[in-house]
């Protein structure tokens, strides 16, 4: 087993005491509001009509194309609308379905019983809980069809401002070894290894007693962006993951789920939930476990963190890497990966001003690529010459742009440089 | 449905810290031991040029970011910061115009014409200490007698070396002198003592203000060809510790070459830099009219940064062949 552990990236204060924190179960909101779109999937059809009264776990949405992902009622209640143009978290225009909860207690469906673990993982509405959220049956069904020799569970949070995954070890030991067991089952990996943060006590006892005889514990410090796919395989298969289009760590004999997922699989029934970090840039931080389509604003009501002002920013994800929700009203969905406030004087403001090349950026990139070089060429508009240069094997991580001094938005430049060669590409 | 009060932007959406203003002032903390040096030898004058050198600087750029029609931003320290590091580089006797002339030099020519900080291709301190070592050769090299009354020379090491040769000067200065800081021993105000521009390098290591592969492969560089050349000819070439600790060797190293803009960003770009800078200080010091080659050289290698910068690393996973994917049938199916 390689341990390259990773080189560049940024250690980021890691507040241990996160992990300790419970997670509070959020009471349903009086509407839940669940955007019909599945992150790497596309546009789901509804199934259920305007007044309909849903049980809670059925079926609302889904993708008719295999080894996709459902959507389900988060809590029985009533259908009171189908918005056919919801701005979602990241401005797309998509169908939603509101529900408003009466109530009823969710009874216990009786799980299909002779569906292959594929078609129950698309029917129950899995997904991979990575920076994209791949509906996880299709994950499975191409682990399936190559085979794999290392199954990665990955519990490291995907940001030290983040500690859902780890506090869910915790928590839902039980449930994340159940899921293991079924991923075993199903893909007989030669080896299986969990990855946890090492410098956690708790976190890393969690971890052993999921894994049990199942799998090995791996510990890693979580220097950002160690969570992230390409650096946990190199860090566990000792291969690193080149940026070329259809390479995937399934051709290095892997594949990486996520802890939350692995928990998930581990549970009956649907997916209708999340386990989410919820802090603010002061410390406050809390994990709570809250159903999909609640308001952002409706769980820092309830953990007592004060929606900001005029001119702070509410972050869908962690500090590092999520994105900036224009509205608190905007629901909680499979992809929201935690809740991040901002006051306004925490806001930063990128500069408009000159690289003094002090080369922080190309030191510190996990990727080892030339950030200021193909951020530069991005905001000049010299695409050829930003591809040239690797422009598409940035993974985002954002490090370079915390670190420059001058304060260039490099990211910002970068995911330009990306948008605009695909929107060429795609017009021609 | 949205509220325009929230501010929405690109990831990431906190910042390190880490700002221009906080490199340029750890910068100037670094040269405050230099400076106290040149004070202990030169006395008070030290203090002048160096007060000259930073208002002027300060002031040069201010008017020059008006007639530019650029954003004020003499806040970042930038201006404190080079002017500080050129007096470093001027005998402690050097008039308040010459020190005047100097810093235009350094904010035109080394930074405004070319569009400001960061743009500039050359180190603005080297371009201003070639124009006055060009123009006033005698006014630069006019170097105080020192304030101690033992006075044995009144020369500077590598001056000594060039005129008398290895033994005389080896003899007349010794290496603990030139490493701590001797009376006795002249120079520019920051040639004084290479411990506390060590120091001074050191904070900026640690701080990581610099990186330190720059300054250490400078001294390498100096050291490799000195030495090789001392064990071919001990008669015509001082030792690599002489080369070392005699002159602006340090200065260059530690505050001169690491220069963010002028050095190269790849680790291997900065490696041969550093290697070439350092080899290049002793070729002009052994074979040039000039005693003193460690700036030019700096200047010289610098040239070379924007062919340097394509040392770069390989990109992640470049090097690595497809593992041929296992295709064995799951036996859980």
């Amino acid at each position: 087993m390689g341990s390259a552990r990773m080189r560049g990236g940024v250690s980021l204060p890691l507040a241990f005491e996160g992990f300790s924190r419970p997670f509070e179960a959020l009471p349903l909101p009086s509407r839940l509001t669940l955007p019909l779109i599945q992150d790497e999937g596309g546009v789901l059809e509804p199934r259920v009509k305007k007044n309909e009264t849903v049980r809670a776990g059925q079926i609302i949405a889904e993708n008719p194309r295999p080894h996709m992902a459902a959507l389900h009622a988060p809590a029985a209640g009533k259908v009171v609308e189908i918005v056919s143009s919801f701005r979602d978290l990241r401005g797309r225009a998509v169908p939603a379905v509101v529900i408003e909860p009466d109530g009823t207690p969710a009874q216990a469906e009786a799980p299909a019983a002779d569906a292959d673990p594929v078609s129950s993982a698309a029917a129950r509405g899995l997904v991979d809980f990575d920076r994209r959220t791949p509906p996880l049956a299709g994950k499975l069904n191409d682990a399936l069809g190559r085979g794999i020799e290392t199954l990665i569970v990955n519990a490291l949070d995907q940001e030290p401002f983040l500690f859902s995954r780890g506090r869910l070890l915790q928590e839902e030991g039980e449930a994340v070894r159940r899921g293991i067991k079924s991923l075993r089952a199903l893909l007989s990996p030669g080896k299986t290894v969990l990855v946890v943060e090492s410098r956690v006590a708790a976190v890393r006892d969690a971890a052993k007693a999921a894994a049990g005889e199942a799998a090995y514990v791996f510990p890693l410090a979580n220097r950002y962006p160690q969570a992230a796919p390409r650096m946990i395989a190199r860090a566990v298969l000792g291969a690193e993951i080149p940026y070329t289009a259809g390479v995937t760590v399934a051709d290095f004999g892997g594949l990486i789920v996520d802890v939350e997922a692995a928990a998930a699989l581990g549970r009956e029934g649907p997916l209708t939930e999340r386990f989410l970090t919820v802090s603010d840039g002061r410390g406050r931080r809390h994990n709570v476990r809250v159903a999909l389509g609640t308001p952002i604003g409706e769980i820092l009501e309830h953990v007592g963190i004060i929606t900001p002002a005029a001119g702070g920013k509410i972050i869908a994800g962690g500090p590092m890497s999520g994105l900036a929700a224009a509205d608190p009203g905007l629901p909680v969905t499979k992809e929201t990966a935690g809740v991040f406030v901002q006051g306004p004087s925490e806001v930063i403001r990128p500069a408009d001003a000159v690289c003094i090349k002090c080369g922080l950026c190309v030191e510190k990139c996990p990727m080892r690529l030339m950030p200021f070089l193909i951020a530069g060429f991005s905001e000049k508009c010299r695409f050829d010459d930003a591809e040239r240069h690797d422009l598409f094997a940035c993974i985002e991580c954002g490090c370079c742009a915390y670190l420059c001094p001058v304060g260039i938005p490099l990211l910002q430049f970068i995911r330009f440089g990306k948008q605009q060669i695909l929107a060429r590409r795609n017009a021609a | 449905m949205n509220d325009p009060a929230f501010v929405v932007s690109a990831p990431p959406h906190i910042h390190s810290g880490y700002t221009v203003r906080r490199l340029m002032l750890a910068s100037i903390a670094a040269m405050l031991p230099p400076l106290a040096a040149g004070f202990w030898a030169f006395g008070p004058d030290a203090l002048r040029v160096a007060a000259i050198a930073v208002a002027s600087a300060a002031a040069w750029d201010l008017l020059l970011q008006r007639i530019f029609g650029r954003p004020l931003s003499i806040a970042d320290g930038s201006a404190a910061a080079y002017g500080l590091l050129f007096a470093l580089l001027l005998p402690a006797s050097a008039p308040w115009w010459l020190v005047c002339v100097g810093t235009l030099v350094l904010l035109l020519l080394g930074k405004h014409v070319y569009g400001g900080l960061g743009c500039n291709p050359f180190n603005g301190v080297l371009i201003a200490y070639a124009a006055l070592m060009l123009s006033y050769p005698g006014l630069m090299q006019d170097v105080p007698p020192p304030t101690a009354e033992d006075i044995m020379t009144e020369s500077a090491p590598l001056v000594e070396l060039k005129d008398k040769g290895p033994e005389d000067a080896e003899a007349a200065f010794p290496l603990a002198e030139l490493w701590v800081g001797s009376r006795k021993v002249t120079g520019a105000i920051g040639e004084i003592s290479p411990l506390a521009v060590l120091a001074g390098g050191i904070f900026l290591i640690a701080t990581r203000t610099i990186p330190w592969i720059i300054p250490a492969a400078f001294l390498a560089g100096l050291a490799a060809l000195s030495g090789l050349f001392r064990l071919l000819d001990p008669e015509t070439y001082a030792s690599p510790l002489f080369h070392l600790l005699a002159g602006g060797a340090f200065l260059s190293a530690f505050l001169i070459a690491p220069d963010w803009p002028t050095s190269p960003v790849t680790r291997a770009g900065r490696l041969v830099y550093g290697l070439l800078a350092g080899a290049l200080a002793f070729a002009i010091r052994a074979w040039s009219q000039w005693p003193e080659g460690a700036y030019f050289a700096v200047f010289l290698a610098s040239l070379l940064t924007p062919l340097l910068d394509r040392l770069r690393p390989a990109v992640f996973g470049a090097r690595f062949t497809r593992r041929r994917p296992v295709r064995h049938r799951p036996a859980g199916l």
